[in-house]
């Protein structure tokens, strides 16, 4: 059953085959987990996201569209999660005022010799004062890959409104790379 | 093309068609500051490809689709599909249960006028013949048979009399 096209599996777990399922869920967690870390910078956050994203696919399975590839809907479903993760993140922090959450500190890294994860820890850092809506665009085109209409498709936006989000939060990630990365002197301290 | 519409179309270099690319490069030939800014963008976008490059480590990924498996509601789709066509029986659109109460209505007044117009009718019934249809058939025989003897005994007497003023003139 394992090398049955995703279609095939998914018409078995719309029939109660939670075998079907399973390979379904080991297809696409990696990817769900991905994006669910990039949004969020935190491995047990990603994984509670993932896990309900699942939950949802599987309770709603018989509402699932052919049309639609199963990588779309999870991206939908995900992203979906981790706005609210972030809305209520982002209410506490302006509720506590906080804009600045990285510190440029005492750890000697220049931008060319920083490892991946720790490029991609102060991305999430940079997009922290970004509305959610923003940061979503952002995550999905700029470190995910999607296409314009594969947003569209995940986020019900229209592409011009997708553009204007992706302007502004290109613009406010530039600006705080600016203020780290491209002065000679600037050192910086990831806090985690 | 103004320095501000540049700048725009730099930070969004990805999305452009390829005619607002190529009047962008006719812009930023004669711009230094754009260019500048082009370049600053475009290192930018190396590093958005550097972290798109890289996927975080999912731990002992085996033991994690357990957990999500151990964690989805026991439920088949099976009979939640049975459940929902039941279901949907009971779930009339606001057209179907506006049509239903019309029928209703429809069957009741249909129902009623039915009734009156039977009662009409048998009171008709009862004043033409004199008598009730509740009673026995014999007494409407009877009458009828009684007026139809009464009509022959008034039409003998009648040519009785013809007779005698005849035979008498």
């Amino acid at each position: 059953m394992h090398e049955l096209p995703e279609h095939a599996l998914i018409q078995k777990a719309q029939q109660g085959h939670s075998l079907a399922f399973r390979y379904l869920v080991e297809r696409h967690q990696h990817m769900t987990y991905t994006l669910a870390y990039r949004f969020l910078n935190n491995a047990d956050d990603a994984k509670d996201i993932v896990q309900e994203a699942f939950i949802r696919i599987w309770k709603n399975l018989d509402q699932y569209k052919p049309e639609v590839k199963l990588s779309t809907w999870l991206y939908k479903i995900t992203t979906n999660l981790c706005l609210d993760h972030i809305k209520s993140k982002y209410n506490q922090q302006k509720k506590n005022q906080v804009t600045e959450n990285y510190e440029i500190a005492s750890s000697k890294t220049p931008l060319k010799d920083m490892e991946q994860e720790e490029l991609t820890r102060f991305i999430h850092q940079a997009t922290q004062t970004l509305t959610p809506k923003q940061q979503a665009v952002f995550v999905l085109r700029d470190l995910q890959g999607l296409s314009t209409e594969e947003i569209v498709e995940a986020l019900g936006m229209s592409k011009r409104n997708i553009k204007s989000n992706l302007y502004y939060a290109r613009l406010a990630v530039q600006d705080k790379m600016k203020k780290i990365f491209f002065t000679p002197t600037t050192i910086i301290n990831h806090e985690l | 093309m103004n320095c501000k519409k540049a700048e725009k179309r730099i930070i969004l270099y990805s999305e452009l068609t390829r005619e607002e690319k190529s009047q962008l490069e006719v812009h930023m030939k004669n711009c230094a500051s754009c260019s500048a800014l082009s370049d600053s963008i475009q290192s930018q976008q190396e590093i958005f490809l550097t972290v798109k490059s890289w996927n975080p480590d999912l731990i002992n990924p085996v033991a994690f689709t357990d957990q999500i498996m151990d964690a989805l509601p026991a439920k088949t789709f099976q009979s939640k599909k049975k459940e929902s066509s039941i279901r949907s029986l009971f779930q009339w659109t606001p057209l179907q249960t506006s049509l239903a109460a019309c029928s209703l209505v429809l069957a009741f007044t249909f129902a009623m006028e039915y009734s009156r117009t039977t009662e009409m009718s048998q009171d008709q019934t009862t004043i033409k013949n004199g008598v009730t249809l509740s009673s026995d058939h014999e007494e409407l025989i009877q009458a009828k048979r009684s007026r139809t003897e009464r009509f022959s005994l008034e039409k003998i007497i009648a040519q009785n009399n013809t007779f005698t003023l005849s035979t008498y003139k």
